[in-house]
């Protein structure tokens, strides 16, 4: 026990020496989560113009009817209707400085007073068909409220909703905690580098090979130490997510470390075999760094998993990631306890397992061999 | 210009000390661009619908079908169940609620992003089903969209990943190759070598240029084979990429010098990589998101050359609000990152103190 702790004293003096690294989980998780928040988390009414030539009331009671029809995404209106002239639309329209224009016809109240197929023009950006979509469905948005607004008759179908929750969650605290899963990963990860590369670096690893006893005694303090300091990271972006944010796991926290952990131990394993059969350690830590990144865009981490499970590639469910993070969201964001929590620890539990025994197998041959 | 030639071949030469860095850096936005172009966001959603009993129900999933682009896929897969549990993400029920036949969509634990789009889409059929019942007072949205077709966002997408795979590729190298540099001792070299700095500078980021121009060409193919979209002038969008990548290799070099250490150097390499893919236009046009996040993204050299880019993409259409504007932009990040990256190499390589 005595040797144990001595060799956790190393480690972590090892530690000590290089905080910008052990930073590795927080630095660029936290770019990540400022520029999702900056994309997904400002205002996202599409800026458009109208053109009201309407000759009645309805074109302006239209124009009226765009702030008042809220987005869930934002609580923002879907629309902001910028004040511009026409020839200023469609110079604005041509740059893409606003996303489109309506034109309200002349004869727009006539016709629907008088049952004339009413219609308007709709000129709109489609550079992609996600924003086309979103002009099209919009619209559909506006239209149900502009019947009501000038109490054409009831429709045939109305519409009603329930969310399990009094407060919608919004989409960026739901890629906050894709980021704190990739922020336990990444500091797992670069806290493996800092102890393992240290030795690679200082030759040390020829003493380990050369070693009489188990390279258990010095495999082991690495693993504690880079999951302990990948959960301490973890938990750090935890609290920036309770300030900004304001949502926090509670009396769950222990779970959300169990889970998180067992991840980190997985990736652990991952980065220190690579880095060691690489021979060239950083070459191994590069690549297991941007593994964990693509696994984070592919495996949830944008997204909740179980609302999109067929736009989950196979390759995503080779990594616990993918498993780990509708659980994280249930307790931190919803506060309600995983449906599945028993199934997912123990797949979670087998990725960590087997994780730890290949990645000992081919660490201590790799370790042996240099020696 | 012979010594500045034997200079290149020997930084040509470093990537025999790290070949596997040299590939990671230069395929890994490829390889991310693959994956993520499976699961890019398609417009067509699967809606649960508790399988109809009414007329009105019937009527209802007709108009379900309705909802769509006419240039492009239908916005609605029906998936009819007989549980009108949520379940993981939504269920739509008819019911009657007080005498009025309502459609009842309810939630699983979901995100107010997906609650919008299931929201809109109900809503759309809904609308469909009224404008019947409406008949000639029903309005009609003529559509007159930007471009003949909606553009698949796999295109964007990729086009956007391009400043990224040469600005990972340029920084990452580059800080990597010059902090192995101190961490070997070959720094050394450099300071007793009677070259002039500018030269030896003037090769590296000449030799990180050529590395990222090839993950350029690498993910561009990757991004045609995909897409069955390819720029309309290569040479064009090798001239745009060159001030980002010049950008790119001084930022590397400079983490390397300053850190001297091969981790915080990709680290540095990696977080500005990412931070300037996604706040730099990433995702979509600066201008389609919040003017908060337009005036930050301006500010990034990304967002000046994708929107160069554009046109090459999308039939000539211009996007820039400042096409010169970005231009000198770009020229000054350059010029500045570069006197820079001489100052760096004076005061960490040249200089007597260490």
């Amino acid at each position: 026990m005595h040797r144990l702790w001595i060799l956790f004293k190393t480690e972590f003096n090892v530690w000590r020496h290089d905080p910008i690294t052990a930073m590795g989980g927080i630095i660029p998780c936290l770019f990540i989560l400022i520029a999702f928040a900056l994309l997904f988390g400002g205002r996202l009414s599409f800026p458009i113009a109208v053109i009201n030539n309407d000759r009645g009331d309805y074109g302006n009671l239209l124009i009226e009817t765009f702030p008042e029809v809220i987005s869930p995404l934002d609580n923002q209106p879907y629309y902001e209707v910028k004040p511009l002239s026409e020839n200023q639309a469609w110079k604005a329209f041509e740059e893409y400085r606003i996303e489109g224009i309506w034109i309200i016809p002349e004869d727009f109240s006539e016709r629907i007073t008088s049952g004339k197929n009413p219609s308007i023009d709709m000129h709109f950006m489609n550079y992609n068909d996600d924003r086309a979509k979103n002009h099209r469905i919009y619209s559909a948005e506006i239209l149900w409220a502009f019947y009501q607004e000038i109490g054409l008759s009831a429709p045939p179908l109305e519409m009603a909703e329930q969310y399990p929750l009094p407060e919608m969650v919004d989409w960026v605290s739901i890629i906050s905690i894709g980021i704190v899963l990739l922020s336990v990963t990444l500091g797992g990860i670069f806290n493996m580098f800092i102890l393992t590369y240290k030795a690679q670096m200082g030759k040390i690893t020829l003493e380990m090979g050369l070693s009489p006893r188990s390279l258990a005694w010095v495999l082991v303090p690495k693993t504690v130490l880079a999951t302990f300091f990948g959960l301490v990271t973890g938990t750090i972006f935890l609290v920036i997510i309770r300030v900004w944010l304001g949502f926090w796991p509670g009396g769950n926290i222990g779970a959300v470390w169990l889970i998180a952990g067992l991840v980190a131990v997985f990736w652990i394993q991952v980065a220190l075999t690579f880095g060691l059969i690489a021979k060239n350690y950083m070459a191994g830590a590069i690549g297991s760094v941007l593994g964990a990144m693509i696994v984070f865009f592919i495996g949830g981490g944008l997204s909740m998993v179980r609302a999109h499970k067929d736009a989950v590639t196979w390759i995503a469910w080779l990594f616990p990631n993918t498993y780990a993070v509708d659980p994280i969201r249930d307790l931190v964001l919803f506060n309600t306890w995983p449906a599945d929590f028993y199934p997912v620890l123990l797949k979670l539990l087998g990725f960590a397992v087997i994780s730890v025994l290949l990645g000992s197998l081919f660490s201590v041959r790799k370790l042996r061999k240099l020696s | 210009m012979k010594r500045f030639s034997l200079l290149l071949q020997s930084e040509f030469k470093q990537f025999l000390t790290a070949p596997v860095v040299h590939l990671i850096a230069i395929i890994q936005p490829t390889l991310m661009y693959i994956l993520m172009s499976v699961i890019m966001v398609v417009p067509t959603f699967e809606m649960r619908i508790v399988n109809p009993s009414s007329e009105i129900g019937n009527d209802f999933l007709a108009a379900v079908e309705e909802v769509g682009s006419p240039i492009g896929p239908d916005y609605i897969e029906p998936v009819l169940v007989d549980d009108a549990a949520p379940g993981y993400r939504q269920v739509v029920e008819i019911l009657e609620i007080g005498e009025k036949p309502t459609a009842l969509q309810r939630y699983g634990y979901i995100d107010s992003n997906l609650v919008k789009n299931l929201r809109n889409r109900l809503t759309a059929s809904l609308l469909v089903l009224w404008n019947i019942e409406l008949g000639d007072q029903g309005i009609t949205i003529q559509e007159y969209p930007w471009l003949p077709n909606d553009i698949p966002y796999t295109v964007y997408f990729g086009m956007a990943m391009i400043p990224l795979a040469a600005y990972l590729a340029a920084a990452m190298i580059g800080g990597y190759l010059m902090a192995q540099e101190f961490e070997s001792g070959t720094i050394l070299t450099y300071r007793l070598c009677p070259t002039s700095p500018l030269l030896i500078l003037a090769a590296k980021i000449t030799r990180l240029l050529i590395t990222a121009l090839a993950a350029v060409v690498i993910l561009y193919g990757t991004l045609g084979l995909i897409t069955g979209v390819w720029s309309s002038s290569f040479l064009a969008l090798l001239i745009i990429l060159t001030p980002l990548i010049l950008i790119a290799s001084c930022i590397g070099l400079i983490a390397g010098m300053v850190t001297r250490s091969a981790l915080p150097s990709f680290l540095i390499a990696l977080a500005s990589a990412f931070a300037f893919w996604l706040i730099g236009s990433g995702f979509g046009l600066a201008a389609g998101f919040s003017p908060v996040f337009e005036k930050i993204s301006r500010l990034i050299p990304n967002t000046p050359v994708i929107e160069m880019l554009f046109p090459y993409f999308y039939f000539g259409r211009q996007v820039a609000a400042h096409p010169l504007g970005a231009k000198l932009q770009l020229a000054g990040y350059t010029i500045t990152l570069s006197l820079v990256v001489i100052l760096v190499y004076r005061a960490r390589v040249l200089s007597k103190e260490r």
